[in-house]
């Protein structure tokens, strides 16, 4: 397979995204940081770093437009560019609710985050986002696999989570306030996760030109009927 | 919607003397749909749509072997005129090439030694629906005695298409029709094959892969004599399934 300019720069595309993909990665765990320090400073930089994830998402979409309208991309190249900007338009969005993350801050004491598990739902939802980079960046769908197995195990912890704060508003109506930012929180990080396993469907498609089958039913039809029970 | 296929090739190899050119060749062509030939050069997709209206015949030292059905007929019976056949699939070539006779001249000239027009007036009408058809009228209606060659390069290849319309064919093959045009006239071309595939099975070879994906409904590609892979061309330029296929349609080739 012989490489020519316009392979590179499909490989200069992917690298861009990648590297606007750690970022985004790694302004979640500094929103997860401020979210458990109860830190306003961090949820400030968290603000700022966002920012400047918009302004490269344009970038780059400009950037994939440009290609598609000059070089007419089939095949493999067609979907790798088409991956590239769903995906970036996936990012921009984790980086959005990241930012919804660090606005509830001030309303989220340090006992309602260990009394919910937040840290945990965090952890799960940052490791999620990370594997969905790294199948693209490897184009591997093995490890596209694992991003959906971690997308059950999210849908639980945030129906758990639903659940027992609506228990507890039943109990007493002393933390509505708070109880209602956990329940935000909670919502952002399940949508998070939602990003990250279309991320991982979107690598699917590059890699077997096949689409992923999506979940029989959406989380929010899963929520639904797990309240009901 | 089912697609009757217009046109078979079964098992066809083509020799040029010990050399095989086409290696075991099976493929249908749907009517009223147009079939894209592509591969690169040295492929077989030229021999291989020169044998549909028998046009290696002549070439010396050359065989082949396998069948190609026109519907029920087989265009190999012996009993077929080759003359009659070429009535039924007409050919466009990369160059073009009309008569040096008059724009009139250059459609009339067929159906009037095959008898298919009788007068003056049929011959008119018929003269009129093939420019129609090959979108062409408008530009020469007022100049019909001119000479074809006088025509642009464009204009002179809606001639050819024309005069290969007024017989009324089956098939239309077209060797590389828009490689020698500028991009106006490609575009014309392109359009009026989209057109014309209402009334005639269209086979296309092209060098040009957006001329391929825009303009045909199936796509066959060819390498080294053997047909690789054929679909249709969504499915080919989208997510082919044979790694050649994809090597050549991105341009990791070679």
């Amino acid at each position: 397979m012989s490489q020519r300019p316009v392979h590179e720069l499909i490989r200069e595309l992917s690298d861009t995204l990648v590297l606007l993909a750690s970022h985004v990665r790694l302004n979640l765990l500094l929103a997860l940081e401020a979210l458990k320090e109860d830190d306003s400073e961090k949820a400030r930089r968290v603000k700022n770093v966002d920012y400047q994830v918009d302004e490269a998402e344009v970038r780059l979409e400009s950037q994939c437009l440009s290609f598609l309208a000059l070089q007419q991309p089939v095949a493999r190249d067609l979907r790798t560019i088409v991956a590239i900007m769903k995906i970036n338009d996936y990012m921009a969005r984790i980086g959005d609710l990241a930012v919804h993350v660090v606005e509830r801050v001030a309303d989220i004491d340090s006992y309602q985050y260990q009394q919910y598990d937040l840290e945990n739902v965090g952890a799960k939802v940052a490791e999620m986002l990370q594997s969905a980079i790294e199948a693209f960046s490897s184009k591997d769908t093995s490890v596209a696999a694992r991003v959906f197995v971690m997308e059950e195990e999210i849908d639980y912890m945030h129906r758990t989570i639903v659940r027992n704060v609506m228990a507890e508003m039943k109990v007493s109506s002393d933390h509505i306030e708070q109880l209602i930012a956990v329940l935000s929180v909670s919502r952002y990080l399940e949508r998070i996760a939602d990003h990250a396993t279309k991320t991982a469907r979107e690598v699917v498609y590059l890699v077997t030109g096949q689409t992923a089958p999506r979940q029989r039913e959406s989380s929010y039809e899963k929520l639904f009927e797990s309240l009901r029970n | 919607m089912d697609v009757k296929n217009k046109m078979v090739a079964e098992s066809m190899s083509f020799y040029y003397g010990d050399f095989q050119a086409l290696k075991n060749i099976s493929l249908a062509f749907p009517e009223n749909r147009v079939t894209a030939l592509i591969g690169p050069s040295g492929c077989g997709k030229s021999t291989f749509l020169r044998c549909l209206n028998r046009m290696n015949d002549l070439i010396p030292k050359t065989r082949m072997s396998g069948r190609i059905m026109l519907g029920e007929m087989n265009i190999h019976d012996p009993k077929i005129d080759v003359v009659d056949l070429r009535k039924k699939i007409g050919m466009v070539f990369q160059k073009p090439n009309p008569f040096p006779k008059s724009i009139y001249e250059n459609i009339a000239y067929a159906p009037r030694i095959h008898g298919i027009v009788r007068s003056r007036q049929q011959t008119d009408a018929i003269v009129e629906d093939s420019l129609q058809k090959a979108g062409l009228w408008n530009e020469v209606k007022d100049r019909l005695n001119d000479l074809g060659t006088a025509l642009s390069g464009g204009q002179q290849q809606r001639l050819c298409i024309a005069r290969a319309i007024a017989m009324q064919p089956d098939v239309l093959l077209m060797d590389e029709p828009a490689s020698a045009l500028d991009p106006l006239a490609t575009q014309k071309i392109e359009d009026l094959v989209l057109e014309l595939k209402k009334k005639f099975t269209i086979i296309i070879v092209t060098h040009n892969m957006q001329q391929a994906s825009r303009a045909s409904d199936y796509t066959a590609f060819f390498y080294l004599g053997d047909l690789v892979e054929f679909g249709r061309t969504e499915q080919i330029f989208t997510k082919p399934h044979e790694k050649q296929t994809e090597d050549y349609i991105t341009g990791r080739f070679g």
